[in-house]
């Protein structure tokens, strides 16, 4: 089946199409009763104000593998068919998808929780990196405790 | 040898990307690297020593008190913000 040659996590300047991922995770099996699909897009405010593109760095090895790590661990919290984890790099301006978390599970329950968890967890752990430019001047995007707590309440 | 990479703001700051050292004894913690790339770059151990830089050994991040060996591969980098 083309869905099993895909990798589950994949870290890619290119964009993605979400009715394909879609697709492809609805494809996973008759038992999957629930799909949940997160999107990241870039916002048109930064910072600094108006915001006219964002770089995005990364380190390339771990953030596939720190990402996998996640994946794996939510597999041990919630009951998961099929997990699609997409983070774009390079340069993408305003309104341009960012990342995309897809889980398929046979619950909703399940693929809510799982898609959220991955998400807060990607955000604080994934060695990627954002920097702004806009209104004449370039600043890189400062990590925020609001993010740290989203991820540390999966602990409480 | 150590490979050791710095990302993003730190990379920015200290004007490199990688560097390969030698292995010697005293690189066998996180503390004497620090010491050894302040020789190699002069006001790296502020920014590498900050109490929000990341150390990851081989793709994993450390504390740092971790023991290095040769050949690993040291990162620095600041807290993250992907997503």
């Amino acid at each position: 089946m083309a869905s099993d040659a895909l990798p589950e996590v994949e870290v890619r300047e290119a964009d993605f199409s979400i009715d394909e991922e879609y697709r492809r995770l609805c494809a996973t099996g008759a038992a999957t009763g629930a799909c949940v699909l997160f999107t990241g897009l870039v916002r048109d405010h930064g910072a600094c104000g108006e915001l006219q593109a964002m770089e995005l760095e990364h380190y390339p090895g771990m953030t596939e593998s720190s990402i996998a790590a996640i994946v794996a661990d939510a597999r041990t919290r919630w009951r998961i068919a099929a997990v699609r984890v997409i983070h774009r790099v390079g340069r993408l301006v305003p309104a341009d998808q960012i990342v995309l978390v897809g889980v398929a599970s046979a619950h909703r329950g399940d693929a809510f929780a799982a898609c959220e968890f991955i998400m807060d967890y990607l955000k604080t752990r994934a060695p990627i990196w954002k920097k702004e430019t806009g209104a004449g001047t370039e600043r890189w995007v400062e990590s925020r405790d609001s993010d740290t707590g989203a991820a540390q309440r999966w602990n409480d | 040898m150590l490979t050791v990479r710095f990302f993003a703001a730190i990379r920015e700051r200290l004007g490199r990307s990688l560097l390969e050292l030698a292995w010697d004894d005293s690189c066998a913690g996180v503390a004497g690297l620090v010491q050894r790339l302040e020789r190699e770059i002069p006001g790296a151990a502020e920014v590498l020593l900050a109490p929000r830089t990341l150390v990851a050994v081989n793709r994993e991040v450390v504390g740092r008190g971790h023991a290095l060996r040769d050949g690993d591969e040291v990162a620095f980098y600041p807290p993250v913000t992907g997503g």
